[in-house]
């Protein structure tokens, strides 16, 4: 369901929803996933740097240690 | 329309009607945030104001507690002339401390705006503050949220288009249900 505010009028009324809603929610729908798959492969991607540099016998704090990096 | 307020008041002379030197002594203070709408939100999925935004204010401040149903992420469009903006580009960032994930900020291109993780399900409440900048102007807009709840998150985007709103909607993903309030306010310019 979804709440329709008019601001100029103060009128609000619970509506179901129409055609542009569903076409509207199933592209947030489409675009969340597409989001959690990009944070999941960055996810990913920070964790194979990590397993790299472990098997190099550094870890994360060394190379920030002597960069001068400081944070995520 | 605007509200005078007292700022303040001071009854000098020990008596309780003001007298005129009383009056011309106090300054009267409009507030800077001044209501433009409210709503009330019960197991909804969809929030959308329209004719929220307008020449009278360049920027604005939404205010929405709300719990719900399930994990879900809000996102947020602009909309103008009746139609809902899904091109955008919004391209934001997002920090989240708690479950939820980090977009790096700038880098993205989306068609929509993920302003943060709303709820889990439990009476946890979830309250986020968006502030918005120039939607009602021929310019990019801009949006500023930070929320609290589930997770603290921190987000901001730019939506890089000309394109005018007159309007807002609030989605939750994942068929989140929301139920809470909304109340948008227009930053008075001077």
């Amino acid at each position: 369901m979804k709440l329709q505010v008019d601001a100029k009028t103060g009128k609000a009324q619970v509506v179901s929803f129409n055609e542009e809603d569903k076409a509207l929610i199933a592209h947030t729908q489409s675009v969340s996933s597409s989001i959690s798959d990009a944070i999941a492969a960055d996810a990913a991607a920070k964790q194979s740097a990590i397993d790299k540099l472990a098997a190099l016998g550094l870890s994360v704090d060394e190379i920030r240690a002597a960069f001068g990096l400081e944070g995520n | 329309m605007s509200t005078l307020r007292f700022n303040t008041w001071q009854d000098t002379g020990g008596t309780e009607a003001a007298t005129a030197s009383e009056v011309s002594a106090y300054s009267f203070t409009e507030p800077a945030l001044q209501l433009v709408t409210t709503a009330t939100l019960s197991s909804v999925n969809t929030v959308q104001i329209d004719n929220c935004f307008s020449s009278v204010y360049k920027s604005y401040r939404v205010l929405l507690g709300a719990t719900a149903d399930k994990n879900c992420t809000l996102y947020i469009y602009g909309r103008s002339g009746g139609t809902t903006d899904t091109t955008g580009p919004y391209r934001f960032g997002r920090y989240y401390v708690g479950a939820g994930g980090s977009v790096t900020a700038g880098s993205n291109n989306y068609t929509n705006y993920g302003a943060g993780w709303v709820g889990d399900g439990s009476t946890i409440p979830y309250f986020g503050v968006v502030d918005i900048h120039n939607p009602y102007e021929a310019v990019n807009t801009n949006f500023t949220v930070i929320t609290s709840g589930r997770t603290l998150a921190v987000s901001g985007t730019v939506v890089e288009t000309s394109t005018q709103y007159d309007s807002l909607v609030f989605i939750a993903d994942s068929s989140g249900l929301l139920t809470g309030t909304v109340r948008i306010y227009g930053y008075k310019d001077s």
